[in-house]
């Protein structure tokens, strides 16, 4: 990738990411360690399953090398070949998941724009659209009063039907359902402080679950239906344009760009919580892929642009 | 300047019977090492363990680098080079016996 090709970014870019020169720091999450030994809180254990990214050359048994939109190497997140039903919490190793992890530098907006294919492993005949759950990204965002977690993900299909359309990481506030976990994640600012999963955090893995493939912790957008181009066979991907911007003095969304659509965001709100702990001013961008069937699926991210700026004018390249 | 990069594929994770680590894609380093830390492991149990590679990640083949075989707990090491796009470990254990192991490949090219 070379001067931004492709891309339209706010005025300081935070990292400008081709994974033709290494994974850039993106790897695998996993959860908190506890205090007393080296391993888990129990009730988390199955959250160390979930796949790690590599540097793929998205080669295929008889496509033979695919490669990548600006050179050989895309970031590959590979779930294991399990599944839950839709209305359940994921299987460990059902999600894909990385992540990188940096601070913030400013205030005002912030985007997310990335060139990225998903795909079905090619173990046995068929397209595998319907193999995928969905994907998307996210930022876990913090300062030194809230947490935010902003992201959209593309909600693919649930229980082999096919959905196809965009939802917001935002929390359902009419649901009186549990978030799904109430236990211990890390140790306090305090030794008998406490610190749990609330409402509208790790929405990845939490909270209630339905056959729609929905959650209590996302927000369809309204007429947000787009057939993404998946071509005839699991070995032929075709890279797609995603931008993501929020407005962190508002706490709102702002705009999502897939593709031809744009979609405006502007008015809707993210789900904003307490302070945690030690992670004042955190800026960790997330991606993650989800498998709808007991079959391998693949997200690939040729590269990915974060920038930020006090205004949208953007660069002219 | 090289890269280099640790990935854990398992950690702390149960073993019983027959097992091998996900797919792996690795092309673009020339060298590998493959690290299993056991935790723990019953008694009289042994792990067998072999590198394999692939052409598509989907069918696997022995590369030929095996373990000696592990009986017991702490770090477990092989190396290997020249293995193509994919890497995995493909092990059996004592019938009846559980093992538990964090596996990690440290790839450098």
């Amino acid at each position: 990738m070379e001067a931004l090709h492709g891309y339209r970014p706010l005025k300081h870019i935070l990292f400008s990411d081709d994974f033709d020169k290494g994974l850039n720091g993106w790897l695998n999450l996993m959860p908190n360690f506890r205090q007393d030994i080296f391993n888990y809180y129990p009730a988390q254990e199955g959250w160390t399953k979930w796949g790690p990214p590599m540097l793929s050359s998205a080669s295929y048994g008889y496509a033979g090398t695919h490669g990548s939109l600006h050179g050989t190497y895309s970031m590959k997140l590979s779930t294991r070949a399990v599944a839950n039903p839709a209305e359940q919490l994921p299987a460990p190793g059902s999600q894909g998941v990385a992540i990188k992890r940096l601070t913030h530098i400013d205030k005002g907006f912030l985007r997310c724009e990335m060139y990225y294919t998903f795909t079905a492993e090619q173990n046995t005949p068929g397209i595998g659209e319907d193999a995928i759950r969905s994907f998307g990204f996210f930022w876990d965002s913090t300062d030194s009063e809230s947490r935010t977690f902003y992201g959209a993900r593309y909600l693919n299909c649930a229980n082999g039907n096919m959905q196809q359309r965009w939802q917001l990481f935002k929390v359902n506030p009419d649901s009186k359902e549990p978030w799904g976990y109430k236990g211990e994640s890390a140790p306090g600012d305090t030794p008998d402080e406490k610190v749990t999963l609330e409402r509208g955090i790790d929405t990845l893995w939490l909270g209630k679950r339905y056959p729609n493939g929905s959650t209590d912790g996302y927000y369809d957008i309204p007429n947000s239906t787009q057939k993404l181009c998946y071509n005839e066979t699991p070995d032929k991907i075709n890279w797609h344009y995603f931008s993501l911007t929020v407005d962190m003095d508002k706490g709102e969304y702002v705009e999502l760009r897939s593709v031809n659509r744009r979609f405006d965001l502007r008015g809707i709100p993210a789900t904003k919580v307490g302070r945690y702990p030690r992670i004042d001013w955190l800026l960790n961008p997330v991606l993650f892929i989800e498998s709808d069937s007991n079959r391998r699926v693949f997200l690939y991210v040729d590269s990915i642009v974060n920038s930020t700026g006090p205004s949208l004018e953007e660069r002219v390249q | 300047m090289k890269q280099f990069h640790t990935v854990v594929l398992d950690r702390f994770s149960d073993f019983t019977g027959n097992f091998a680590t996900e797919p792996y894609e690795a092309g673009w380093a020339d060298e590998a090492m493959a690290f299993i830390r056991v935790h723990q492991l019953d008694k009289g149990a042994v792990i067998n363990t072999s590198v394999q590679i692939s052409l598509d990640g989907i069918v696997w083949l022995d590369e030929g680098t095996r373990f000696t075989s592990i009986d017991a707990v702490g770090d477990h090491f092989v190396k290997v080079s020249h293995f193509g796009g994919w890497l995995r470990l493909n092990s059996t254990i004592t019938s009846g016996c559980r093992c538990n192991l964090t596996i990690s490949l440290v790839l450098k090219g």
